[in-house]
């Protein structure tokens, strides 16, 4: 395997929750991405004995044009990844999960003559346990049964990707995707006995926007995820400090104000005294734990609770800056300065639009708040920094591990790194 | 107005691997057969006839600077006529490549261009090329084992360096941690910008030798 074909037959595959990112080396800066879900057409209905579908499964772009009655989705659209993980036994989501990946490969497979398979690197959640390097490894066996579209295959973690992608060799990583936030400390290797995975994502800042959309009034529009996202987007404002920010807000509604539109419709949503909810949001995502937030899980807004997922605990309700220093604190003294110094946010839940000047001193970013939690538990010199396109760290990594990786480099079960060989 | 002992003609025909020829020692009796100047690669000997900005005002003096160009062929295996690059253009090609002649042109600043090659005739008395004095044939010829010498020095560096830059070894220091060894392999200019100066390819390239 030359460094001519590493650099024209590496793949990448990051096997997001909510999307698969995918493609080669060729693709440039930027990944194919489709839903991660697949759709299984029901071979009993009226268009399938008219039309002899016999599609079993249904991935990428086609959904849509599959998708039957309301209540058949629940049963055949299957997402098969629940924060980042597929159930062992649930032969349906590896189903989707093979055929994504088939989906994924077959888009790109060349037609040149010195192609023998790509060298793929697929990237899984962090705390992903070890079944499912097993059977992603074994979907790749059989997908090469019956053509060979893979060569070498790899797997690795997620967060170590982020770190690749942003050429920070000694960091942690703290990506925040939809469903939950992995902590993750690298030092040339993810440090996988200090991770700290927290139970709360972008899904539960969308469940507070609901909850706020629901006491304004708009109860139809907040059971729409999609409606619900772009709300949180548009009117969350993540707070400097958050009862000093509440308490102006509510002072001086005006200043605060906010109108969403949203688009092709004519709803418009004001928040007009109500508008200290906005740091609710930005606060609920970085630290849930104020009394303010106890009223609404009085009234039904699930609270983030504590999960046992293989040997991992999940904490629902640790404050960011919390996981950074438990995650740290697990490794080696005297590597601790230098993972402050460089703090990596990587996924959708860092995704915040950057505060008026106005509200300077009220509101803030990511990075920032990730500072002062920190700052408040004594944690002074850190570097933070948002990942660039956060959604294509991973596959930008899994490239590059694909790539540099020596192919003689066997697979090791003790390291979880290495190439299985597909010759 | 240049003039031709401004020109550096020995430059031009020495930078092509040509030698000057002493004219005086080549044993033309005929004065129409003595070039201005006469240069050998070895096997061949070139005779230039050197045309002055100033003289050369009429047409058919520039047809008879031909003619004597053509002449000595008969002692030389090419020949030249050298011209102001101004005369180049009131001069029929065509003349030169009947003729076998070479058209060397150069310019106010003197500089030297081949506008037309010469043929190269091979049947001339091989006698009159000059001999090589034993001593500068000796010369000649150690340096040439140099130029091998060095020709395999050179072919070993630049394997040496094909391989330095699949793995090119940096040990740099940072200031904001410890000291960190990155290798870098090999990145293509069109690689995509998340792969360029990426220290983790010279960490991941050593994966599994450690």
């Amino acid at each position: 395997m030359s460094l001519d074909y590493k650099q024209k037959y590496s793949f990448g595959a990051d096997y997001g929750t909510s999307f698969f990112k995918f493609g080669s080396i060729l693709c440039g800066e930027e990944p194919k991405m489709i839903e991660n879900r697949g759709y299984f057409p029901r071979n009993d209905n009226i268009m399938h004995n008219a039309f002899g579908e016999t599609k079993d499964i249904v991935v990428g772009d086609e959904v849509p044009l599959y998708l039957q009655a309301k209540e058949d989705l629940t049963e055949n659209l299957i997402y098969p990844m629940k924060n980042g993980i597929v159930e062992k036994n649930n032969s349906r989501a590896w189903d989707v999960v093979k055929a994504i990946s088939l989906y994924g490969l077959e888009a790109f497979e060349p037609t040149d003559n010195d192609f023998e398979g790509f060298n793929i690197v697929a990237s899984l959640s962090s705390i992903a346990p070890r079944y499912m390097y097993e059977k992603i490894f074994q979907i790749y066996k059989e997908i090469n049964e019956r053509r060979k579209l893979i060569k070498a295959a790899t797997v690795i973690s997620q967060p170590l990707s982020v770190a690749i992608a942003h050429k920070v060799t000694t960091c942690t990583v703290i990506e925040s995707g939809h469903g939950n936030t992995q902590v993750c400390p690298i030092s040339h290797y993810p440090i996988r006995n200090a991770i700290v995975p927290i139970n709360r994502g972008g899904g539960d800042a969308n469940s507070i926007t609901a909850e706020i959309l629901k006491d304004l009034g708009y109860s139809d529009l907040a059971r729409e995820e999609a409606f619900v996202t772009r709300a949180k987007e548009k009117l969350g404002l993540i707070p400097v400090d958050f009862e000093k920010s509440v308490a102006k807000a509510k002072k001086h509604p005006k200043k605060f104000k906010n109108k969403f539109k949203i688009p092709g419709t004519r709803i418009v949503v004001e928040l007009e005294e109500n508008t200290w909810t906005r740091f609710l949001i930005g606060e609920y995502v970085f630290d849930p734990n104020h009394e303010l937030f106890t009223s609404y899980f009085k009234r039904g807004l699930p609270k983030p609770k504590d999960i046992r997922i293989g040997d991992l605990l999940f904490k629902g309700m640790l404050d960011f800056g919390e996981a950074i220093i438990e995650a740290v604190e697990r490794c080696p003294v005297e590597l601790q300065p230098h993972l402050y110094r460089n703090i990596l946010l990587s996924g959708g839940n860092f995704c915040w639009e950057q505060p008026s000047m106005q509200l300077k001193g009220l509101a803030t970013s990511a990075n920032s708040k990730i500072k002062l939690l920190l700052r408040k538990k004594g944690i002074t010199n850190v570097n933070i920094s948002m990942t660039n396109e956060p959604q294509y760290s991973v596959w930008r990594g899994t490239i590059i591990y694909g790539y540099a990786v020596p192919e003689n480099y066997n697979w090791s079960w003790e390291q979880l790194e290495g190439w299985i060989s597909f010759d | 107005m240049i003039k031709s002992n401004d020109l550096r003609v020995d430059e031009y025909f020495q930078s092509r691997g040509m030698q000057p020829l002493d004219i005086s020692s080549l044993g033309l009796e005929k004065d129409n057969l003595k070039p201005d100047i006469a240069f050998t690669d070895s096997n061949n000997r070139i005779f230039v006839k050197i045309i002055d900005s100033g003289p050369l005002n009429e047409r058919s003096a520039l047809l008879d600077a031909v003619m004597k160009s053509v002449d000595f062929l008969k002692e030389a295996n090419a020949a030249y006529l050298l011209l102001p690059k101004l005369y180049a253009s009131i001069i029929d090609g065509k003349l030169f490549y009947n003729h076998g002649v070479g058209l060397l042109t150069y310019d106010k600043r003197g500089a030297i261009q081949e506008i037309i090659k010469p043929k190269i005739f091979s049947q001339i008395n091989k006698e009159n090329l000059v001999k090589m004095p034993e001593e500068t044939l000796i010369e000649i010829n150690n340096l040439n084992k140099r130029i091998r010498s060095l020709e395999q020095d050179f072919s070993k560096l630049k394997e040496e360096l094909d391989e330095l830059r699949v793995k090119k070894v940096n040990i740099e220091t940072n200031e904001d941690g410890p000291k960190s060894y990155s290798l870098n392999a090999e990145i293509h200019d069109d690689a995509p910008e998340f792969m360029k100066d990426n220290p983790w390819i010279g960490i991941l390239s050593k994966r599994g030798k450690d």
